[in-house]
């Protein structure tokens, strides 16, 4: 219990760390708007702003920044949870496949074919994905024209943004191996032997204890997904969190400071979350960490 | 039986002719139009300082005003107003205002919207300086107002261009109280109903069927921020959207080869230079401004960076304006006479480094230019003129040091700190293209237009005379002479006026474009029967 409340303790630290650092950053840049204001008291202004969570409205949008986040962010929750069940939908199998055959040369063509499809760099993935289905069956899978397209079109473009944030800049690749790898060591354990020789099914006990491993690569992975999500929402105009973010930071002249630091925390609080939640599912897969 | 037959044919001639009338008003209404814009609307409060290009060309839409400025006829056209008065020694205008116009929320439109528009405008830090002369506004019924003014005015209308808002909507100290205030919920007298703007900033927009003037044809407006350029030609190809309202001159080709649309250039009255700070000791002197001005081939620029669509300047003032000195030469590109300008008053190179000095005390022709970085993907045209601009300068001995700047840092040091030598700017001005507040030196304040300094006894005399000048003809010639004298004095370098470029799909009927507001003759526009089956929104 002392461990929990020691990892939860941590992780709120570690948030206001955060604020405090990103709230610095953001008075370091020049803002028009408030040039007779001292960077130390906009800092002050993007501290009190962080720590009270009055956001307010956002400059362009018109909304308050508390509905942009939710609505937002709930589209790019979808795009990255969509993107995380394609990627165990896929390295589960194969993984646990590699794991029982791994001196088989097919699960040795199908690692170095992960590994090679997944070291192509999300941007290109998108790019490529999207003049593939222009040249080849005129369709042009943007979120801008969801409502011109029938159905199964609309699910595509649903499914491509999350296909190439599944399979690019090696996530793929790295959640196959981990698996494979922690697979490999679940079942040269002597329970597994046990469970066999008691002629048990062993895939369930499998699957809970891998549920670590995929936790950590979901939790180092996160900030590359985070980054990854918004150049996939900019090129499929999949109007998330980081299409916001984008647009806030590339706006010309003064910037919607407010909403980059909200969006900003939103990111890194949800990066916090599943580290947090890594943890937790650590201790609770392992009795041994639970011993304080 | 005659009689009768003569009848049942004059009925049925008036049937007919009604129903033509009938067809040909009825064929035209129809259909939803999807327009694409660079980036989203922000505030639809006309005067909030949050607003941007494609909010005012929203306003059209939505608000109106007494007067608008017509560009091809050089005239002011009455839209709230009916007529107007001025007053023999020019101190008073009196607008006479329609009855028939009425708010979105069926208020009536009365001269005290007017009184509180003029006053929440004199309110704004921005407007305040230029309604400053106004010194009363006088409510004279529902639907008369008169405005006094501190000195005589030559033609006063040119003030009230402005979007008129409705007073109802407002508390008694100009607060916005409503739950929906007016950025968010704009409400106006003009031909389009504002619908909803959802959170990822589209917003839709309804025929206005009590509208008291002309009423439009296209049922359903949708704009659709789009800030990538080449989503927006997809969007435009796959009909996403049916007009976009600018194409970056590097997606034209690709448009304009496509049949499935119409482009068509519009004059977007605006235009790029670079402008010297006259507080510099050496871009003080008019010969080295027309030195390094002579010294750039500006035609060049314009056709290999912009595709040579655009207009090469001799002036601040381009062609599609009224006050367009069409005998005006620019001045030509000749290295050698700049080099022998330069020579001539003394800077010359003499040790040897590539950059002249003076002789007299050595002071080196050594500038920077400033120029923003910000959208550099998108805009790599601004970074390829100020490099164009630097080598152009060193082949005649000066030399150019540059700083791309974020917009922040930029606006700052041009608008506030005025901390530059020399700075690349773009000007965009609406229908009232006043050019010359950036040269008049009761602009030279924080935040004001002629940031660059310039002082000129004959440029500000042309200004004053103009601003009191009561004969359309003889503000002309003002005109004239005042664009002639900044030609030789070259307080800015004028490069050009990119043409904007609107395209639209094939099936919509656009009959023209305003310059700077863009719609406002939607009235006309209409999709043909044919087409409009495929027009209609979806879900």
């Amino acid at each position: 219990m002392k461990k929990i409340a020691s990892h939860i303790f941590t992780t709120v630290l570690l948030f206001l760390a955060c604020g405090v650092l990103i709230s610095l950053l953001l008075s370091l840049v020049p803002d028009y708007e408030r040039y007779e204001l001292s960077t130390w008291r906009r800092f002050l202004e993007n501290l009190g702003t962080f720590l009270t969570f009055r956001y307010g409205d956002a400059v362009v949008e018109q909304y308050p920044i508390f509905d942009i986040l939710c609505a937002r962010g709930v589209k790019t929750a979808l795009l990255i949870a969509g993107a995380l069940i394609l990627t165990l939908g896929i390295s589960i199998p194969l993984g646990i496949h590699a794991a029982r055959h791994k001196e088989h040369k097919r699960a040795r063509f199908i690692d170095g074919l992960i590994y090679g499809l997944s070291s192509v760099p999300i941007l290109v993935w998108a790019t490529l994905l999207l003049i593939f289905f222009q040249r080849t069956m005129d369709v042009f899978l943007h979120w801008q024209l969801l409502s011109n397209y029938p159905l199964g079109w609309r699910l595509m473009i649903y499914l491509l943004p999350m296909i190439c944030l599944a399979l690019g800049d090696g996530m793929l690749a790295d959640m196959t191996r981990h698996i494979r790898d922690e697979a490999v060591k679940l079942l040269e354990q002597d329970f597994v032997r046990s469970l066999r020789a008691r002629n048990v099914l062993v895939m369930p006990h499998l699957c809970r204890g891998l549920i670590p491993t995929v936790m950590a690569v979901i939790a180092g992975k996160i900030a590359y997904l985070f980054g990854g999500a918004i150049v996939v929402e900019y090129i499929f105009g999949w109007q998330g969190l980081g299409f916001a973010l984008y647009g806030a930071v590339s706006r010309p002249g003064s910037k919607d400071y407010p909403l980059i630091l909200a969006a900003t925390m939103l990111f890194v609080a949800a990066a916090l979350l599943i580290n947090l939640l890594s943890s937790l599912s650590a201790i609770w897969a392992d009795p041994r960490l639970r011993k304080d | 039986m005659k009689r009768f037959f003569l009848a049942a044919l004059m009925l049925l001639c008036l049937f007919m002719l009604t129903g033509i009338g009938y067809g040909q008003s009825g064929d035209r209404r129809g259909g939803d139009l999807r327009y694409g814009e660079d980036e989203l609307a922000g505030s639809l409060n006309p005067y909030d300082a949050n607003a941007v290009s494609t909010s005012d060309r929203l306003f059209a839409l939505i608000y109106e005003p007494l007067v608008r400025y017509d560009v091809d006829k050089d005239d002011f056209i009455y839209v709230l107003a009916e007529t107007s008065k001025t007053s023999p020694d020019g101190k008073k205008l009196t607008f006479m205002l329609r009855t028939t116009p009425r708010w979105h929320d069926d208020k009536p439109f009365t001269a005290a919207d007017v009184k509180f528009t003029y006053e929440y405008i004199r309110s704004k830090q921005k407007y305040a300086r230029k309604y400053q002369h106004i010194t009363a506004i006088l409510e004279e019924g529902p639907s008369a107002i008169s405005f006094i003014f501190a000195a005589s005015q030559s033609d006063p209308r040119d003030f009230f261009t402005r979007w008129i808002i409705p007073k109802h909507r407002f508390g008694a100290h100009m607060e916005d109280l409503q739950p929906e205030p007016l950025k968010k919920y704009p409400i106006g007298t003009g031909p389009y109903l504002f619908g909803n703007m959802t959170i990822d900033g589209e917003i839709n927009l309804q025929l206005n069927d009590r509208y008291w003037g002309k009423t439009a044809n296209i049922l359903n407006l949708v704009m659709k921020p789009q800030p990538d350029p080449q989503s927006k030609v997809m969007a435009l190809t796959y009909d996403g959207i049916q007009l976009a309202t600018e194409i970056k001159p590097n997606y034209l080709a690709q448009v304009a080869q496509d049949k499935k649309f119409f482009t068509r250039p519009y004059s977007s009255f605006s235009f790029d230079a670079f402008a010297y700070n006259c507080r510099n000791p050496l871009l003080s002197e008019a010969v080295v401004r027309r030195a390094m001005t002579m010294a750039l081939n500006r035609k060049s620029l314009l056709d290999n960076f912009y595709f040579g669509k655009g207009q090469e300047l001799a002036g601040p003032v381009i062609d599609s304006s009224p006050f367009y000195n069409a005998e005006l030469r620019p001045l030509p590109y000749n290295p050698e006479k700049a080099k022998a300008m330069l020579d001539s008053v003394g800077f010359r190179d003499q040790d040897g480094d590539g950059i002249r000095e003076r002789i007299t005390d050595k002071a080196k022709l050594r500038f920077g230019l400033i120029v923003p970085v910000e959208k550099e993907a998108q805009s790599t045209e601004t970074g390829q003129v100020a490099n164009a601009f630097k080598e152009a300068m060193a082949r005649i001995g000066i030399a150019i040091e540059l700083e791309h700047l974020n917009r922040d840092v930029y606006d700052k040091r041009q608008f506030v700190e005025r901390k530059f030598d020399i700075i690349w700017v773009r000007w965009e001005f609406d229908t009232g293209y006043n050019v010359r507040e950036l040269f008049d030196a009761n602009e030279d304040f924080v935040n004001g237009k002629n940031f660059i300094g310039y002082r000129n006894p004959s440029i500000q005399e042309l200004i004053n005379k103009f601003t009191h000048a009561p004969d359309p003809v003889y503000k002309r010639d003002l005109m004239m002479a005042f664009q002639e004298v900044l030609r030789d004095e070259c307080p800015y370098t004028f490069l050009y006026s990119i043409n904007a470029t609107a395209a639209w799909t094939r099936r919509l009927i656009v009959t023209s474009i305003d310059p700077y507001y863009f719609f406002t003759f939607i009235p006309d526009w209409y999709f043909p029967v044919t087409s409009r089956a495929r027009t209609r929104m979806m879900d």
